[in-house]
C-alpha cells in the first residue's frame, strides 16, 4: 500500500525551493515600508520649523506626523503597489516555471497528485512567501513607528489594516494574472508578454477607441468616457484603496477581488487541461496564435497608423491603407518570430496576418467611414425627453463664468440639469451642427487675426471685434431620452445661431429660472464684493465685506433681476457695472488670484445691467455706486512697473505730477503700454497699463520721487 | 500489469503513437527498443500519466493512469538531472523525492550513494553524465514504486555500473513486486538486462516477445556441404528463414529447436555443421522480416 502525498509537504517543498523569494520580499519590504516611513517622519520637523517659537508648534508637528504616517500607511501608496506587482510576477514565474521546462514538468506531472492539488500547493506556497513577510512588516511598522512618535491611534490602525487588506487583494489579482500567463504559455518571454497583455489590453483597447472616436468623429464629446468611472478600474495597478478625498474606495476593493476570483478560476480551469507537451512551446494552445495575433495586431496596427499619420501629416485613404498593411505585416512578423525564434518563418502564417490586416482595416473603417452614423445621429423628437446645451455662450453676457470643462463630471451633470423639455430650438441647432460636422473643415469661415493677440484690454470694441472673428464655436449637447439614456454630442455651430437659440429659449421664464447661472446659491460661498465700471476693472472700488443678511438680500435681488430679463434684451445692452465676488477659501467656481501682498483671493465677476433694478438699488443703498472713484481721489502710493523694475512713489507732489502725465493706455490708439501703474489709497486700489506722451518727463519724476523696490533692467519705450 | 490498448498520441502534425497496443507483465524487466522518434519517450510519459492519450486507454491492473493518484503512486518516471534546481545535490534531490514518493527508502539511498562513491552534498551539475544517470537510477529504485520507467537511462553507464544496476534490479525484483521498463535505442545494451523486449517503430509495436522463447524457436547454423546440389536442396527447406553464403560456408537461420534444426541439416550430410547463438539484433531482424519490415536498415 503506497502512502499518499502530503499537501502540506508539497507546499513546504515549493517554498523551500525558492526561499530566496521570501528573503527578497522581506528585505525590499523592510526598506520600502518602515525605513522609508521613518525617514519621512524624521523630516517632518523641518516642514513646521517656521512655527518653532510658536505655541502651536507641538500640535502642528504632531499633526504633520499623523499626516505622514497616514500617507504611507493608507491604500494610496504607489510604492507598495509597485512592490506587489513585482513580487507577484516573481512568485508566479518562479513557482510555475516547471510548466515551461520539459524535464521539470515531467517530474512534477508524474507525481501521484491531482493537478488541481498541485496547482493549489504551488499557488499557496507563493502566496505565503510574499504576503507573510509583508503582513509582518506592515504590522510591526503600524504598531512601532507611530508609538515611537506618540501618534498611535485607532485611525492609524484602521487605515493601515484596511490598506493591508487592499494590497493583499491587489497582490492576489496580480499574482493569479501572472500565473495564468505562465499556464497559457510555454516560454518565459511569451509568458511575460502575455502577462503584460492581460494587464494592459482592456485599458489599451478602451484608450484606442476613445482616441479613434476623438480623432475621427466630428461630433464626439470626450467627457463621455472620461466621466465613465469604469476606465479608472480597467488598469488594476492604478486602482487605489482610497479616493482623492481620502475616503475608502470600496469599488476598488471589489473590482480587484472580482479580478482575483476570475483569474483564480481561469487558472484552475486551464491548469487542469494544460497539455504537458506544451512545455517549451511559445503558446500552450498553438491554435490560439491566430486569435492572439488578431487581438494584438488590431490595436497595434491602428495605433501605429495613427502615430504615423500624426508624424508625417494627415494621411489620405491610400496612405492609411498602406500604413495599416505595413503595420500588420510588421506586428504579425514579430509575433511569428516570438513564437518560432526563426526569422525565416516570420511570414509563415500569412493567412492569419492577412486576417489581422482585414480586421484592423474593418476596425479602422468603423471610425474613418462612420458606417453606423455616429456623426449623423439625431434621435427622433418623440424619443426625446429634454435637450441640454453648454451654457458658455449664454453665460458670457453675465461676465466671467467658470469653465467647468476641467471637471468632466460636474460639466456633464450641469448639462443635464440645464436641459429643457422645450427643446425645439436646440433640436434645430443640433441638425445644423450635424450638417456642419459633415464638412471637410467645419470652421472654414473662421478668420484668425494674429494681431488680436497683442491686445488684452477687454474694451467693448475689442469684444465686438473678437466676436466677429470667432464666428464658430463647439457646443456640447446632451439628449435626455425617454428610455432613460443620455447621449452626448459636440457640434461646430455658428455663434450667432447659438445665441439666437438661447434668445428663443430664454423667452421662457421657466428656462431662465432653471438655468439661473449662479452656482453659489449658498450665501457662505462669498464674503465680500467690489464694484468696477467695466469688465477690465479700469476703475475699481474698494472691497467691502458683507454681512450674512446683506449677502442674502443681494443674492435674492440678483436672482429676481436676472430671471426677469431674457437674453435678447441684454445682448446689445451696455452694462452698468461689474460686481466682483470675493472669498478667502478655495472655491471651484472662483478664480484664484495672488495679490501684490502675496495674499491669495478667489474672485468671480458678474455683469450688472440697467435692467437689474433691485440689484442696483441695493448697491446704491449700500454706497457702492458712489464709491466708484472719479479722477479726483486720494492716492497715497504709486507703484510703477517698467519691465522687471518697480519704483514706489509716496510723495504727494510726485504722485500728483505723475498722474497728470499718465493715463490708462488704449489698445486702439497707443503703440503699446510700456509700464504698469498700481494706485493705492486706503482700501482703494486700481491698476492699469499706462501711457504717457512725455516719457522723459516721467523718467525724471520717477528718478526724483521714486524708490527702487525690486531689481531689474528698466526699459521705457522711446 | 500495464495494459496499453489502441493508444494514439499526436503532437500537431506529428503522430508519435498510432493505435499502439502492448502488455507489460509484472515481475519482468521490459525493454522498449526503437529508433529515435519511434515513440519510446512518448509511451513512457503516457504510462506515467504525464501526457494524456488522444485515444485508447492505458491502465495498471485495469485502472486508468491519467489523473489517478492511486495508480500514479505505483509508477515512477525516472527524471533527468535537468529536472532539478541548478544548485541541487543528491541530498536535496532526495528531499524532493521523499515528498513525491512517501515510501522512499532514504537510509538505503544514502548507503547506495556511498557504495557508488557519489557525494550526496556535491552539486548535480558538477557530476559527469554517467554519474547523473546513476543518481537518477538510485532515486528511482529507492522510490519503491511497483513500476520504474527509465528513458534511455542505461545509455552512458559504464559496463561495471550497468552490471551493478542489473544486480540491483534483480535484488529488488526478488524482494518485492518490481517491474522496470527500460527504453533504449541500443538493442545490444539491453540484451543482457531485459527479459521481455518490445520493438517500437513509427508509433507502433512491431514485436513484443520473451527473449528466451524467441531464442528457443530460432537457431543459427553454420555448415559446409559436399556439393552445390545439396546446398540448393537445403536452402529449399521450409524451416530456413534466412541464409548467407561466404564461399563454401553457409550461414542459416532456421526455425525450430536446436535438435530439430540439427536433424534437418544432418540429412544433407554436411562436411561441417555447428549451431551458434543468435544475438537479439539478429532475432529482431528475422522476426521483423517475417512481419514484412526490412528493419535491419534501421540499425547500424
Amino acid at each position: 500500500m503506497t502512502s499518499k502525498i502530503s499537501f502540506y509537504k508539497l507546499v513546504r517543498q515549493s517554498m523551500k525551493e525558492r526561499s530566496w523569494l521570501t528573503v527578497l520580499v522581506s528585505v525590499v519590504g523592510f526598506l520600502a515600508i518602515p525605513c522609508y516611513l521613518l525617514l519621512e517622519m524624521q523630516r517632518q520637523p523641518s516642514y513646521v520649523s517656521y512655527l518653532v517659537s510658536n505655541p502651536l508648534y507641538e500640535t502642528e508637528l504632531k499633526a504633520a506626523y499623523v499626516r505622514c504616517a497616514l500617507r504611507h500607511l493608507n491604500g494610496g501608496n504607489g510604492l507598495v503597489t509597485a512592490m506587489a506587482l513585482v513580487a507577484a510576477v516573481l512568485a508566479a514565474f518562479s513557482g510555475f516555471r516547471y510548466l515551461h521546462e520539459k524535464e521539470k514538468n515531467d517530474l512534477v506531472q508524474s507525481a501521484a497528485v491531482l493537478r488541481h492539488e498541485m496547482f493549489a500547493a504551488v499557488t499557496l506556497a507563493g502566496f505565503l512567501m510574499t504576503v507573510g513577510p509583508y503582513v509582518i512588516i506592515t504590522l510591526m511598522t503600524t504598531l512601532l513607528i507611530p508609538t515611537f512618535f506618540g501618534i498611535l491611534s485607532a485611525t492609524i490602525l484602521t487605515t493601515s489594516l484596511l490598506a493591508m487588506l487592499f494590497y493583499i487583494i491587489q497582490f492576489t489579482a496580480f499574482y493569479l494574472c501572472a500565473v495564468l500567463a505562465v499556464i497559457l504559455t510555454g516560454r518565459l518571454l511569451t509568458g511575460a508578454l502575455t502577462f503584460l497583455m492581460l494587464m494592459l489590453y482592456p485599458a489599451g483597447m478602451v484608450g484606442l477607441v476613445i482616441t479613434m472616436m476623438a480623432q475621427h468623429f466630428a461630433t464626439y464629446y470626450t467627457s463621455i468616457f472620461e466621466r465613465c468611472r469604469i476606465t479608472e478600474y480597467i488598469l488594476p495597478f492604478l486602482i487605489k484603496g482610497i479616493r482623492s478625498d481620502g475616503s475608502l474606495n470600496i469599488a476598488g476593493y471589489l473590482v480587484l477581488l472580482g479580478l482575483a476570483v476570475l483569474f483564480f478560476f481561469l487558472c484552475r480551469f486551464f491548469y487542469g487541461r494544460r497539455p504537458a507537451e506544451a512545455a517549451g512551446n511559445a503558446l500552450t494552445y498553438p491554435r490560439s496564435l491566430v486569435v492572439i495575433k488578431c487581438l494584438v495586431t488590431i490595436p497595434m496596427t491602428v495605433g501605429l497608423s495613427e502615430i504615423a499619420s500624426d508624424l508625417f501629416g494627415s494621411f489620405n485613404t491610400g496612405w492609411y491603407i498602406f500604413s495599416l498593411a505595413a503595420a500588420a505585416l510588421l506586428v504579425g512578423s514579430i509575433i511569428e518570430f516570438l513564437e518560432n525564434h526563426d526569422i525565416h518563418q516570420c511570414v509563415r502564417h500569412w493567412k492569419s496576418t492577412a486576417l489581422s490586416f482585414l480586421l484592423a482595416s474593418v476596425f479602422f473603417a468603423i471610425f474613418a467611414v462612420d458606417p453606423f452614423g455616429y456623426d449623423r445621429y439625431l434621435p427622433e423628437t418623440d424619443d426625446i425627453e429634454a435637450i441640454g446645451i453648454s451654457q458658455e455662450n449664454y453665460y458670457q453676457v453675465f461676465g466671467d463664468y467658470y469653465d467647468l470643462n476641467g471637471d468632466k463630471q460636474k460639466y456633464g451633470e450641469m448639462l443635464i440639469e440645464n436641459s429643457t423639455e422645450n427643446f425645439m430650438p436646440l433640436y434645430e441647432l443640433a441638425k445644423a451642427g450635424i450638417e456642419r460636422a459633415q464638412l471637410e473643415d467645419p470652421y472654414d469661415d473662421y478668420v484668425y487675426d494674429e494681431a488680436a493677440e497683442e491686445y488684452d484690454a477687454e474694451t467693448d470694441a475689442f469684444r465686438e471685434l473678437r466676436s466677429e472673428r470667432q464666428r464658430f464655436s463647439r457646443e456640447t449637447f446632451v439628449f435626455v431620452l425617454k428610455n432613460g439614456k443620455t447621449v452626448y454630442r459636440s457640434y461646430p455651430l455658428e455663434q450667432s445661431a447659438v445665441t439666437e437659440a438661447f434668445c428663443r429659449l430664454t423667452e421662457d421664464p421657466a428656462y431662465r429660472e432653471a438655468t439661473y447661472p449662479y452656482d453659489f446659491h449658498d450665501v457662505d460661498t462669498f464674503d465680500a464684493i467690489s464694484l468696477s465700471e467695466s469688465a477690465n476693472h479700469e476703475t475699481e472700488g474698494p472691497v467691502i465685506a458683507l454681512s450674512e443678511e446683506e449677502r442674502v438680500e443681494f443674492l435674492a435681488a440678483l436672482k429676481e433681476d436676472m430671471i426677469k430679463v431674457p437674453l435678447s434684451e441684454l445682448l446689445h445692452e451696455e452694462l452698468t457695472a461689474v460686481v466682483t465676488f470675493y472669498t478667502q477659501t478655495e472655491n471651484g467656481y472662483f478664480e484664484a488670484v495672488t495679490e501684490d501682498d502675496n495674499a491669495c483671493r478667489h474672485m468671480r465677476d458678474l455683469a450688472i445691467y440697467p435692467q437689474y433694478k433691485l440689484s442696483l438699488a441695493f448697491l446704491e443703498r449700500k454706497g457702492f455706486i458712489k464709491s466708484i472713484p472719479e479722477n479726483n481721489y486720494t492716492v497715497e502710493r504709486l507703484e510703477i512697473s517698467i519691465g522687471a523694475a518697480v519704483w514706489r512713489v509716496t510723495d504727494a507732489e510726485g504722485i500728483r505730477a505723475i498722474r497728470e502725465i499718465v493715463r490708462p493706455s488704449k489698445w486702439n490708439e497707443d503703440d503699446y503700454a510700456a509700464f504698469y501703474i498700481n494706485e493705492y489709497g486706503g482700501f482703494y486700489s486700481r491698476g492699469y497699463s499706462g501711457y504717457t506722451a512725455d516719457p522723459e518727463k516721467l523718467k525724471e519724476l520717477i528718478m526724483t520721487y521714486g524708490t527702487y523696490v525690486s531689481d531689474g533692467e528698466a526699459m521705457l519705450y522711446q | 500489469m500495464i495494459e496499453i490498448r489502441q493508444v494514439s498520441k499526436r503532437f500537431g502534425d506529428i503522430t508519435a503513437l498510432n493505435e499502439m497496443s502492448a502488455v507489460i507483465a509484472n515481475g519482468q524487466i521490459f525493454g522498449l527498443v526503437g529508433t529515435n522518434g519511434s515513440g519510446k519517450s512518448t509511451l513512457l510519459r503516457l504510462i506515467a500519466g504525464v501526457y494524456k492519450a488522444d485515444s485508447g486507454t492505458i491502465g495498471v491492473d485495469g485502472e486508468s493512469v491519467y489523473e489517478n493518484p492511486a495508480v500514479k503512486a505505483q509508477l515512477c518516471l525516472l527524471p533527468e538531472a535537468e529536472a532539478f534546481q541548478l544548485n541541487d545535490t543528491p541530498e536535496l534531490a532526495c528531499d524532493k523525492f521523499c515528498v513525491y514518493y512517501p515510501d522512499f527508502d532514504r537510509a538505503r539511498y544514502f548507503d547506495m550513494l556511498k557504495s557508488f562513491d557519489l557525494d550526496p552534498k556535491r552539486k548535480l551539475r558538477t557530476f559527469s553524465k554517467g554519474m547523473k544517470k546513476q543518481v537518477m537510477l538510485l532515486l528511482g529504485i529507492m522510490s519503491r514504486t511497483r513500476y520504474l520507467l527509465c528513458d534511455e537511462t542505461f545509455d552512458g553507464l559504464d559496463p561495471v555500473a550497468r552490471q551493478a544496476f542489473k544486480s540491483l534490479f534483480a535484488t529488488e525484483m526478488l524482494d518485492r513486486d518490481f517491474t522496470p521498463v527500460i527504453a533504449s535505442h541500443n538493442m545490444r545494451e539491453l540484451e543482457d538486462i531485459c527479459d521481455h523486449v518490445g520493438l517500437l517503430h513509427k508509433g507502433r509495436i512491431l514485436l513484443s516477445e520473451n527473449l528466451e522463447e524467441l531464442k528457443q524457436n530460432l537457431q543459427k547454423v553454420q555448415c559446409v556441404l559436399a556439393d552445390k546440389g545439396r546446398e540448393t536442396d537445403l536452402l529449399r527447406e521450409k524451416t530456413v528463414v534466412r541464409s548467407e553464403q561466404r564461399g563454401r560456408l553457409l550461414s542459416l537461420v532456421m526455425t525450430g529447436t536446436h535438435d530439430d534444426v540439427m536433424r534437418v541439416v544432418a540429412q544433407y550430410e554436411p562436411v561441417y555443421a555447428e549451431g551458434l547463438p543468435l544475438t537479439q539484433e539478429e532475432i529482431f531482424i528475422n522476426e521483423t522480416e517475417v512481419a514484412g519490415y526490412d528493419i535491419k536498415n534501421l540499425f547500424l
